[in-house]
């Protein structure tokens, strides 16, 4: 009798998956659906909330010009802060518009850029920049940021919107 | 002979179905599929700055009709529409709207009022923004859109998208 007991409990135990493969079919169905091919994603930080629209323009892979809730950065680097969409007295130049460590970074890159299209023909510096401006921040911050952006001769604009 | 001994051949029977493969290949993809997976969709907003020029026939079009030079200031009472070349409203009226009673702009009204202007100057793709300085961003964003295309649905249920001001210059001194 004993030794039948510990035969029975040697028998290895058969786990049941198909309730777990069902979920996973599920998920991945899911998830094919909301899958994106699109080779370009928007980088975000957590400091910047965007506004909402009904356009169907998808972005393109330029340069970016971020505008959280306290910092403008360009292509990832920090180049000023604001409070509130007011700059310190000490980034602005004479004339109230330009915010110069903006100006000097856009001026960098513009200059690369061109650098690159002289090399590169396929290369084009057509002066586009994507704004990611969070959706509290006022028109005189960004006209100040559009302003400086167009003296770096970057005149073509793309604010970054949520699809409604 | 042969007959008989394939009789005795035993038929396997399966119970349960080997599904681990099939769990280990999809454990697989699904980290892959989560990567690439944008739950937000983003979109992009074309605008420009406006363009200085002392030409004064770039302000004709091609049947040498003055453009209309239409332009939406955003103020804290609401929007005023103006136009530069042609009369939007022949009472005077309707050229400004306020906000609503809950102190939200009227984007409705502000829809309708484009699109009347745009049946009467079909030819017109260009609309002047001019917020002021302390308008939020998100107002800036949410008038541009009722001013590039109206959306609605048709009696079938069908959405329908008429581009009306699709050509978006803010302005407001900035150059």
């Amino acid at each position: 009798m004993k030794k039948r007991m510990s035969k029975k409990r040697m028998e290895p135990a058969e786990l049941n998956i198909t309730a777990l493969l069902d979920m996973f079919t599920m998920l991945l169905i899911f998830l094919l659906i909301n899958y994106s091919a699109v080779s370009y994603a928007i980088k975000t930080s957590g400091l910047i909330d965007f506004p909402k629209s009904y356009s169907e323009k998808k972005p393109e892979e330029i340069l970016n010009i971020v505008v959280d809730k306290y910092n403008i950065v360009v292509d990832g680097v920090v180049v000023a802060k604001h409070n509130k969409g007011a700059l310190s007295p000490e980034v602005i130049d004479d004339n109230g518009f330009r915010i110069i460590p903006l100006y000097d970074a856009l001026l960098r890159y513009s200059e690369r850029n061109k650098y690159i299209s002289s090399v590169n023909k396929k290369v084009v510096s057509g002066g586009k920049v994507i704004l990611q401006m969070d959706r509290d921040v006022p028109f005189s911050l960004l006209r100040q940021v559009m302003y400086t952006a167009g003296q770096a001769e970057y005149n073509d604009f793309k604010f970054i919107a949520i699809k409604k | 002979m042969a007959v008989g001994s394939g009789s005795k051949r035993k038929i396997p029977v399966f119970r349960n179905l080997n599904l681990t493969p099939l769990l280990d290949f999809v454990v697989a993809v699904i980290p892959v599929l989560l990567l690439s997976v944008n739950f937000l969709e983003y979109v992009v907003l074309d605008t420009s700055l406006p363009v200085y020029s002392d030409d004064p026939t770039v302000e004709l079009q091609k049947d040498n009709q003055p453009k209309l030079g239409l332009s939406i200031a955003i103020t804290d009472e609401g929007f005023i529409i103006a136009g530069q070349g042609g009369v939007l409203s022949s009472d005077g009226k309707g050229t400004i709207i306020r906000k609503t009673t809950d102190g939200l702009y009227n984007y409705l009204e502000l829809v309708n009022k484009l699109l009347e202007i745009k049946n009467n100057y079909p030819d017109e793709w260009s609309v002047i923004i001019i917020p002021e300085a302390t308008t939020r961003f998100e107002d800036i964003v949410s008038t541009m859109d009722a001013s590039r295309e109206h959306l609605s649905t048709s009696s079938r249920g069908k959405a329908m998208r008429k581009v009306m001001f699709p050509n978006v210059v803010l302005g407001g001194g900035i150059l």
